[in-house]
């Protein structure tokens, strides 16, 4: 009889904790709409854009087929634009997300490099912007691209050779193919906060949704589970530990107060002595974000030269 | 051996010891008398208690046999080794056993019953009551009724103690200035002696109850301490010591050095640490004060396991551990901690 009970009690309990991510799914039935648009293959936009006219025609010419090749390798669109405008950092990263959008559309798979060689005195910020599956791929290999290209591309006031201008983009180029990471498949997700919506794969199909992904709310789950069960041991504690003996009363409590008298009551100073110990600073580095004015979802981080 | 009964002077019926009044009551006539009453008036049954002589003379024959003859009904019967007041099996009635109570046993003073059983029964359902995991069983009707009345012998010491106290007290203060962390440190040679006087630290002199049970049902108050009356045991149990001062002085003197400690360490104040260095608490004197307490008890068994309550027959004040219904309790646990996975699980999902 008693052993049925037990039994009955812990089917319970194992059925409250099945049901319990069904019901909590069933709470975030947020919008499930997939915002992907992928890649059609069309490369006619992938281009070069030197608005600061610093490339010969050859080297545009060059750069536009290999633009064009990687592109199609890489099922990718690529844009790169060559900034003779000084713009603000967020300015950077805002135009550089809505002219990515201009010319591919919202959420497709794409990557748009702005290199700024305006020339300003408060130095030049580079962006890179990516969308679709370069969001998810990329999202890793930003700084590492960007410390890269920093061989190739001259500092805050230093001349701009156009052969390094071409190196560098042919190097970008490069990397993109190299950092084409997509391990991410299984368990990765990126999640764009100015647009709300998350970038991740489910059944090897790429979205970018409003629905968490599902590794997101298995984390969560396993976190509010710990939560739960750390809640639940200090409940059962503090409960038991009001099942025990309560404190005796104090033994202090019997002293006779005006039958006690201090024969001696006395602090001797002896001495004093001082120490100390250096303070270690650090230093922290910053990456830069996204956002933009336009609907579609964007990552990428920007740099400074 | 002959026992006492405390007869009413005006129907010859058994007068018990009414908690709420102070006074020893007859049920039948209703008559009241006040314990300096009955003194006069039972001046036989006061007197009963044997002197030194005589308890010699009949010390061999009580150690052997445990025998008592009531005087209401003719009954033989045994009593326990320490009982000195107890109930006639057979009419009843409460009975007194004086002859134990000669010599040494006899108590110097008592504290009378001022909580009546039921209100001792009120008091401990509703400590049960906020207990939400006692088994149901325990809060049966049945199983509460067995609470007993017991006058529990008890040694109360009066102690001097010399104090002495040598440590080193620091004061530490600290500061930054540029890329430093600077720490300054005083030291202060701390030297307290004291002379302390601790009154009425009580330790139970009956080997069968919990110390630890006495202990949580202090305090008791001393002013209400009268000199010792066999008619205030009547209607209640009653037992003479088994463990003499000797053996519960060490009991003593643990609670006696504890509160001298906590005199000398509230006179040091100020310091961000104290180490001792050398510290005695050495008694020098102890007054010794028998007496007979008042305590409600009950006991539980629960899964072979004995459970035991106290409440201090004179305050109210309630001790005991009460059975756990683990499995209970686990329960709850575990829906308390979904209720909050489920909590935390929304909140979470919601921020993110």
């Amino acid at each position: 009889m008693r052993s049925r009970k037990i039994i009955s009690s812990l089917i319970a309990v194992l059925l409250s904790l099945m049901a319990l991510p069904v019901i909590c799914l069933s709470a975030f039935a947020a919008d499930d709409t997939n915002y992907a648009a992928g890649y059609d293959g069309n490369t006619e936009d992938c281009i070069v854009f030197d608005a600061k006219d610093i490339l010969t025609d050859d080297q545009e010419e060059k750069l536009n087929e290999l633009i064009k090749e990687y592109s199609e390798n890489l099922e990718i669109y690529i844009f790169v634009y060559l900034s003779d405008t000084n713009l603000s950092d967020d300015e950077t990263k805002y135009y550089a997300d809505d002219m990515y959008e201009d010319v591919f559309g919202e959420d497709t798979d794409g990557v748009l490099y702005y290199m700024d060689l305006s020339e300003a005195y408060d130095g030049a910020y580079d962006w890179i912007s990516t969308s679709g599956k370069c969001v998810l791929n990329y999202a890793d290999d930003i700084d590492t691209i960007f410390a890269n290209l920093d061989y190739y591309l001259p500092s805050t006031g230093e001349t701009i050779y156009p052969d390094k201008i071409f190196d560098a983009v042919e190097a970008f180029l490069g990397y993109l193919d190299q950092y084409s990471d997509y391990s991410k498949k299984t368990f990765g997700y990126e999640h764009v906060e100015e647009t709300g919506k998350y970038v991740y794969y489910k059944n090897g199909e790429l979205y970018v949704t409003n629905q968490k992904p599902p590794i997101l709310l298995l984390e969560l789950f396993i976190i509010a589970l710990i939560i739960g069960l750390v809640v639940a041991l200090i409940f059962y504690l503090v409960v038991k530990s009001r099942y025990k003996f309560k404190n005796p009363y104090g033994s202090s409590n019997y002293v006779v107060r005006d039958q006690t008298k201090f024969i001696e009551k006395s602090d001797t100073f002896i001495r004093t002595y001082q120490t100390r110990t250096k303070i270690e600073s650090s230093s922290g580095g910053s990456r830069g974000g996204g956002g933009h004015h336009g609907g579609g979802s964007h990552g990428g981080g920007g740099h400074h030269r | 051996m002959d026992a006492v009964q405390y007869k009413c002077p005006n129907c010859n019926a058994e007068l018990k010891f009414d908690p709420d009044t102070q006074r020893l009551n007859c049920e039948y006539c209703m008559s009241s008398f006040s314990v300096e009453e009955v003194q006069q008036i039972c001046q036989e049954a006061e007197n009963s208690i044997p002197d030194q002589e005589e308890e010699n003379n009949k010390e061999e024959f009580e150690e052997q046999t445990a025998l008592y003859h009531c005087s209401s009904c003719g009954a033989e019967i045994m009593a326990e080794a320490n009982q000195t007041a107890t109930f006639c099996y057979y009419c009843h009635n409460p009975v007194i056993l004086s002859g134990k109570m000669g010599g040494e046993y006899k108590p110097d003073k008592v504290i009378g019953f001022k909580i009546t059983k039921e209100e001792a029964l009120i008091k401990f359902k509703n400590w049960v009551a906020k207990r939400w995991f006692v088994p149901k069983e325990f809060k049966s009707g049945q199983q509460i009724e067995k609470m007993t009345g017991l006058y529990v012998p008890f040694w109360t010491a009066d102690c001097k103690l010399k104090a002495d106290y040598q440590g080193i007290g620091k004061k530490v203060r600290s500061w930054t200035s540029g890329n430093y962390r600077y720490t300054e440190t005083k030291e202060f040679s701390v030297r307290r002696s004291a002379d302390i006087t601790v009154g009425g630290i009580p330790a139970d002199g009956e080997s069968k109850i919990d110390d630890a049970l006495m202990e949580a049902i202090e305090p008791f108050d001393y002013s209400e301490m009268k000199p010792f009356s066999m008619s205030y045991l009547s209607g209640f149990f009653a037992d003479k010591y088994d463990v003499d001062k000797q053996a519960v002085f060490p009991r003593i003197k643990t609670r006696a050095t504890s509160a001298g400690k906590s005199v000398i360490n509230s006179s040091i104040s100020g310091y961000s640490s104290v180490s001792a260095r050398e510290e005695n608490y050495n008694i020098l004197k102890t007054d010794w004060t028998y007496a007979m307490l008042p305590v409600w008890f009950m006991t539980y068994k629960y899964k072979n396991k004995i459970y035991e309550f106290a409440i201090n027959g004179q305050t109210g004040r309630l001790a005991g551990t009460p059975p756990l219904d683990k499995g209970k309790l686990r329960l709850v646990s575990l829906a308390v901690g979904l209720a909050v996975t489920a909590v935390a699980f929304l909140v979470g999902g919601g921020k993110i």
